[in-house]
């Protein structure tokens, strides 16, 4: 019985999986893609490959092999999970977890320790291209990709940029946010593509997410990257105004209500918000000053400036005092005049037309 | 040009009083400063400065700060024997009116100060006050050199250099260098309004007059809004004439006086126009204080195509994964779409419209040659214009040297979503490459896999080899739509050699036989060790 225990694990050894995987004329080009040592580039060339195998609809396993793979999970679990993550590549991680291991082996893997981040990060990519809403091995999913955000925040950087579209993605997200780490949520903060645009015009999804999270949670996560998300908008408009992209309207993308969070605790004081109204209503008439190769780009500029200004007076509209400072009067005048000026611009899509009486009606400007 | 200067329109009087009304006609704007570009050479030889053109834009800003500048930290060398110069100054109104007057005053003595120098110029004609009206259906010229003269059109009384000599001093690379190098630190573009080289022009911009206008959804009538500047407190009659235009007619005219603050004006727009072009003026100074034209896409066709904005923009990139292009998306269809309320006619004349301008474009696309010198940018917008044309139907391209870089810099630059293409290419006689064949796709693969998100990319790209098809040394793009006759067009070269070297776009007479053939080989590269890269059904 021991022999027959141990040639399981003999036979596991001494299985090449990655021949199974070559057709004759790949193989050296195969070889060259295992061999790139794990830096920052080695194993999303090996990602490349595997997407590109993926691809192929008759990849399939074999079934010999995979009986003696669900033979030694049966004996020793651990011990199988040990030799598959001592593996020396991701494409063998691959290649093993995905044509041979079932999602109850997958969530076995998951919840054991080990330092091979990129072996968390394979076994929670498979579970998650499984995953169904509501899955009721969700919690370990979640577990999975927590583990990545722990051990290594490039992997955790290269999941949310890879998984932030997609709709499964924002029900699992608010739950991760709930227990991720402080080096987690601040790589978080910096990743998220914060000018992605929404679905259908729905800006609910994400906001949807957030609501999965506590109260006193939701403030300990803005503390540590209210700044940094503030920082990377003004960054994204500013590429905006460089890059002269088409703008008819202001910019409100998935990620809005994230950006209004985190601006709100930036200025939080009245003196705050005041200052930064100020500042960007002088920035706004000063770019509307410079010389412009057209009219796309005069709108990338008034759009960009004034997308920052709307999300000011969205909270001014929203918690703040009737009775304006001064300066706010003064500024407000001159978004008046502004906006009637360039009136124009405005884009003739619904959406851009609601922002537009919107804004209108926050400067004071009636009909 | 003599009998001109002659005139009593263009004497030094005339000229100083019509800046006088413009400054005066406070519907234009409430000018308080003035920014001037003035881009001038420098002759390192003679030690002369030599002035090549200047524009006064007269500018209502709210903290007018006088500013001297040159906006390039050097002269920019442009011949052996010539620097160039670029200098910007925020003035004041009676500065720029004392240049002005000293201009009229020694039109003809051939040296401009500006700032701390002396430059030499030719003998100015005046030009008496013109409107420019912003780009709309046409472009206008003068605009190329005018500042942000984009919403409601600008005066401009130009001194116009009726000598030009010193140009003479430059070969024409040289003035090409020039243009390019003005380009790039200020978008005044001389190069196709060398005429106005030497010359120097004051642009009036009417900023006083805040026109919108929005359309009703079923886009019979345009309501414009005009709103006056605050501070415009004047009782004065002011007018809007409109003409609606449709196949090259006047359908609705009309003129409406407008009160203040805020005038509203509903335009019919009748049952098939397709332009409005509205001017805005006060009768009494006899200025046109706005000008605009607004098109429609009118729900009257039999046939429409309903492209729309995508949300998701499709991404190129480059190998290390930086974004170098976002291309904004359309999505849509040609489909049936009958609006009760329009006229039966516009059915036929849409119909013959389209016919028209597809044969222009077709026409003017029937022969596009490329010469010696290299014209790679105009050669890539030509062939994506071509490839533009298979929205609602499809498009094939045959090319033996086809790869997917290729098609990164042409087919997924076009706009329209899900337009299904189709390519054909060849690795016959590989065995004089260093990859193999098999190789060769999956690195086709990875490079489609990190080069793009693919937004709106129906696409398959196939590829005869040794034993599968026939070799071909065709190359042709195709576009194909239903119930048409399809277009074919002989690229002469290969999609990665467009522009690079000589060679002809040829519209061809016999397109049925091309695509007929295409479709053969197509059957017959059908097998998997075929396919290099597929993405939608």
């Amino acid at each position: 019985m021991e022999g027959g225990k141990e040639e399981i694990w003999n036979t596991l050894e001494s299985y090449n999986i990655l021949e199974k995987l070559f057709l004759e004329e790949e193989k050296e080009k195969g070889s060259r893609i295992l061999h790139k040592e794990k830096q920052k580039d080695g194993w999303e060339k090996q990602y490349e490959y595997i997407d590109a195998l993926e691809k192929r609809k008759e990849l399939k396993g074999d079934e010999n092999v995979e009986k003696i793979i669900q033979d030694a999970y049966k004996e020793d679990p651990l011990r199988l999970f040990h030799y598959l993550a001592d593996k020396k590549n991701l494409v063998e991680y691959w290649a093993f977890l995905r044509m041979f291991c079932s999602t109850k082996m997958l969530c076995f893997f998951v919840l054991q320790e080990t330092e091979k981040s990129l072996f968390y990060y394979e076994c929670a990519r498979q579970l998650f291209h499984q995953y169904c809403i509501d899955e009721s091995w969700e919690e370990t999913l979640i577990t999975a990709i927590l583990q990545v955000a722990k051990k290594d925040q490039y992997l955790w950087s290269k999941w949310i940029q890879t998984y932030e579209y997609d709709k499964k993605w924002e029900g699992l997200m608010g739950k991760i946010l709930e227990k991720a780490e402080d080096e987690a949520l601040i790589t978080y903060a910096q990743t998220i593509s914060l000018d992605m645009p929404s679905h259908n015009g729905e800006l609910t999804v994400i906001t949807a997410s957030f609501h999965q999270i506590s109260q006193k949670r939701m403030e300990y996560i803005w503390n540590r990257t209210a700044k940094i998300i503030c920082a990377r908008w003004e960054e994204i408009l500013g590429e905006r105004k460089e890059k002269g992209w088409k703008m008819e309207g202001i910019l409100v993308s998935a990620y809005i209500n994230i950006v209004l969070y985190a601006l709100s605790r930036i200025v939080k004081e009245e003196k705050l918000w005041i200052q930064n109204l100020e500042k960007w209503t002088k920035i706004l008439n000063k770019d509307m000053e410079r010389w412009f190769t057209s009219k796309k780009q005069m709108s990338s500029y008034y759009f960009s400036d004034l997308s920052y200004i709307y999300l000011l007076l969205f909270l001014r509209k929203n918690g703040r005092r009737e009775k304006s400072a001064p300066e706010v009067t003064a500024c407000m005048e001159l978004l008046k005049t502004t906006m009637k000026k360039y009136s124009n611009l405005w884009g003739m899509g619904a959406e851009d037309m609601k922002r537009k009486k919107e804004l209108q009606k926050m400067v004071g400007i009636n009909g | 040009m003599e009998n001109l200067n002659k005139s009593v329109k263009t004497d030094k009087d005339y000229m100083i009083k019509e800046y006088n009304q413009l400054l005066q006609c406070k519907g234009l704007g409430y000018y308080n400063c003035c920014e001037m570009i003035s881009i001038f050479f420098f002759n390192k030889k003679e030690k002369e400065y030599y002035h090549f053109f200047s524009v006064f834009v007269l500018e209502d800003r709210i903290k007018p700060e006088r500013k001297a500048e040159y906006l390039t930290d050097k002269f920019i060398p442009i011949s052996s024997q010539m620097d160039m110069g670029i200098f910007r100054k925020v003035q004041t109104m009676e500065e720029t009116e004392k240049i002005f007057h000293g201009l009229c005053q020694r039109r003809e003595e051939g040296i401009l100060e500006l700032g701390d120098k002396k430059l030499i110029t030719g003998s100015f004609a005046f030009v008496p006050k013109v409107f420019v009206q912003p780009d709309g259906i046409e472009e206008i010229p003068l605009n190329k050199v005018l500042k942000n003269n984009f919403q409601n059109g600008s005066y401009v009384l130009e001194f116009f250099d009726v000598e030009k000599k010193w140009v003479n001093l430059l070969k024409k690379e040289e003035l090409e260098k020039a243009f390019l190098e003005i380009d790039t630190v200020v978008p005044i573009s001389l190069s196709n309004l060398s005429d106005r080289i030497g010359n120097i022009i004051f642009q009036f911009p009417s900023i006083n007059a805040w026109i919108s206008h929005e359309r009703e959804e079923e886009e019979s009538t345009l309501n414009c809004h005009i709103q006056m500047d605050g501070r415009w407190k004047e009782k004065k009659d002011c007018h809007l004439i409109w003409e609606v235009l449709y196949d090259k007619s006047i359908v609705e005219f009309g003129i409406s006086p407008c009160t203040f603050p805020e005038a509203h004006v509903s335009i019919r727009m009748g049952d098939a126009a397709h332009i409005c072009r509205m001017t805005f003026l006060e009768p009494e100074k006899q200025l046109i204080l706005g000008r605009q034209e607004v098109s429609f896409k009118r729900k009257v066709c039999r046939e429409e195509e309903t492209f729309e904005e995508c949300k998701e923009e499709r991404l190129i990139y480059d190998n290390k994964g930086g974004i170098i292009d976002k291309i904004p998306l359309k999505e849509g269809t040609i489909q049936v779409k009958e609006n009760p309320w329009t006229g039966q006619r516009e059915e036929f004349i849409y119909r013959r419209q389209r016919e028209v301008q597809v044969n222009k474009l077709v026409h003017n696309k029937k022969l596009l040659h490329y010469g010696v010198r290299p014209e790679r940018e105009k050669a890539l917008r030509e062939i994506r214009e071509l490839m533009e044309l298979g929205r609602g139907g499809k498009v094939y391209i045959w090319d033996p040297c086809l790869c997917v870089e290729d098609l990164l810099e042409t087919w997924y630059y076009t706009k329209y979503c899900d337009v299904p293409l189709y390519g054909i290419t060849s690795r016959e006689k590989n065995e004089k490459r260093k990859q193999s064949v098999t190789e060769w796709i999956k690195g086709q693969r990875e490079i489609m896999d990190k080069r793009s998100n693919h937004a709106g990319i129906r696409l398959e790209l196939r590829c005869q080899w040794n034993g599968y098809g026939y070799p071909f040394q065709d190359r042709f793009l195709m576009v194909l739509h239903e119930n048409e006759k399809p277009r074919v067009w002989s690229l002469g070269t290969s999609i990665y050699h467009l522009g690079k070297q000589h060679h002809m776009i040829q519209e061809v007479d016999y397109p049925k036989e091309v695509v007929d053939a295409f479709l053969e080989l197509w059957e017959r590269l059908s097998g998997q060790n075929c396919l290099v890269w597929k993405k939608g059904d």
